[in-house]
């Protein structure tokens, strides 16, 4: 457990990108944005009425200029606050690629630690990241002035509603499983591309393409970001700019490019209905994964 | 004296390449062997099987009595032939990392053995000359009090006063409860410190002794020995 710790103190402080700064940086401009809403004195409680029963027409109507002008730009904090979510992945594929294919390995593998520490190190850092990215984000800057406000809250990517708090706990529990799913399923890929390769130098190119898919999906929501944004840019797009709008084009634009995990979207609607039975497979197959992958580190990885 | 690597019928193949060959060896205790052969004569890879790296195809190796496992990895010193820092750290930092990983690790002594080699400890890695990083590896692996150090080409890439801060270093390391392998072709410079010599060839013993033996033996210095064996090669 002592060297599960050190393990996971020590790959902290050897990340290269910090998703805490990165998490601020979210956090500033989402919390800017919340200022400016308010600033353009909305009907906070008219327009999640209208937006719940569906009027969009006249809750266009009712949004005034300074909060049409902000929605705007909105497509620009779901690139920022994408990344956020992105980086805990990105970061976490890094350092296994490093382990497995980096000069760094002869040192990792030559540490005194079962497979299953360095692995579950990895994840947990990889969690840690994507924790605090979901908390930063979701909770800290939506969640609590959701809260602070009695429940309920228009930002730059929907109304949120927080009306169940276990409901949300384990909302954010199964967004942290699906991660770490999805974390799990990529180790996996690397450590058979590894022992399938067999070579270092053929090992990294292959898993450079994998990750060059990854980095081409990545540009894409960002191009798909961006010409949306320019969209509503235009006046004539501005009378539909409306909080429910924007959750079906998040919604859309996570299924077509980010995938991240439904529950990641966690941060901008947080009452989503929770499946104890996909959980549960989930968890069983995190734990399959977990063995399989460890079983190759320790007993079939060469470096 | 007691056995403290024991290495029996060890096989290695990557694919249908055959690296080691119904390798045999014992090395007791107290001594330092030099490893000698040229490039691709399975030096590397026998030392990276007996540090835990690799997997044997077939035979056994043990270390104390215990086969290559995260165990051995507790009393196994390995130097690779390449910088395996984290290049981003400082070097204080790394020296952190691995008094938190290896019970064996001596600080003090790590701190001396950089004033010995005239590195700065305030430094990143990366910020090091190619010299001062393999002396950093090197005090790295000598700075941890293990039962057996293995040294892949620990001159390899050095200018003539580094190797002879480093060959001094070995020295200064040597311990009777310990045991140490040296790989490498720089034969001259290596061959005052080695109590024992294997010749590998093709991934077998081509000649194996006592160095001060092999000498009297052959009335030759262990360099010469060691142009002998590979001249048609």
């Amino acid at each position: 457990m002592t060297k599960l710790i050190k393990l996971m103190k020590h790959e902290l402080g050897l990340r290269k990108i910090s998703v805490f700064k990165l998490g601020i940086a979210a956090v500033i401009v989402n919390v800017l944005f919340i200022i400016g809403i308010l600033a353009s004195g909305m009907d906070i409680a008219e327009i999640i009425r209208l937006s719940v029963a569906d009027e969009h027409e006249a809750m266009g109507a009712l949004l005034p200029p300074l909060a049409i002008a902000l929605l705007a730009f909105s497509p620009v904090l779901f690139v920022i606050d994408g990344l956020l979510l992105l980086m805990p992945l990105l970061n976490a594929i890094l350092a296994f690629r490093r382990d497995v294919f980096g000069k760094e390995r002869y040192l990792i593998f030559s540490l005194p630690v079962k497979g299953a520490q360095i692995i579950g190190a990895r994840m947990a850092v990889a969690c840690l990241d994507y924790g605090a990215a979901l908390l930063l984000f979701g909770v800290l800057t939506v969640g609590i002035v959701a809260a602070f406000l009695g429940g309920s809250f228009v930002s730059a990517v929907g109304s949120f509603t927080i009306s169940n708090l276990p409901l949300l706990l384990l909302n954010l529990a199964s967004a942290l499983l699906e991660f770490a799913l999805f974390i799990m399923v990529m180790y996996f890929i690397i450590i058979i591309i590894s022992k399938a390769v067999r070579n270092v130098q053929k090992g990294r190119r292959v898993l450079g393409i994998v990750l060059g898919v990854m980095l081409f999906n990545v540009v894409l929501n960002i191009k798909g970001a961006i010409t949306q944004g320019i969209q509503r840019l235009m006046p004539a797009f501005q009378i539909n700019v409306n909080t429910s709008a924007f959750q079906a084009f998040f919604a859309d634009f996570n299924d077509r490019y980010l995938q991240l995990p439904y529950t990641a979207q966690c941060g901008f609607s947080l009452d989503l209905p929770f499946n104890p039975l996909i959980f549960t497979t989930e968890i069983i197959l995190l734990a399959v994964l977990f063995k399989i992958v460890v079983h190759f580190a320790d007993k079939r990885l060469e470096v | 004296m007691s056995s403290l690597l024991r290495i029996s019928h060890l096989n290695k193949s990557f694919y249908k390449n055959e690296v080691l060959a119904d390798f045999n060896m014992d090395l007791p205790e107290g001594k330092i062997l030099g490893l000698l052969g040229p490039n691709g004569s399975g030096k590397t890879t026998l030392l990276k099987l007996i540090a835990g790296l690799l997997k044997p195809t077939s035979g056994e190796i043990y270390i104390d009595d215990c086969q290559p496992s995260y165990i051995t990895k507790g009393y196994v010193s390995f130097l690779p032939d390449c910088d395996f820092l984290f290049e981003d750290c400082k070097i204080d930092r790394m020296a952190d990392y691995y008094a938190d990983f290896f019970a064996d690790f001596d600080r003090r002594k790590f701190y001396e053995f950089m004033r010995f080699m005239d590195v700065e400890s305030h430094q990143k890695i990366k910020a090091l000359s190619k010299g001062n990083k393999e002396k950093l590896n090197l005090s790295f692996v000598l700075s941890r009090k293990a039962r057996l150090y293995l040294l892949d080409e620990p001159l390899g890439g050095v200018d003539p006063v580094a190797r002879d801060k480093i060959i001094n270093a070995i020295i200064k390391n040597y311990m009777e409860k310990s045991a140490m392998i040296i790989s490498t072709h720089l034969v001259d410079y290596i061959e005052p410190v080695l109590d024992e010599v294997a010749f590998l060839h093709h991934g077998t013993i081509a000649l194996a002794g006592n160095a001060e033996d092999l000498r009297a033996e052959r009335g030759k210095s262990i360099d010469e020995i060691y142009r002998e064996v590979y001249r048609n090669d």
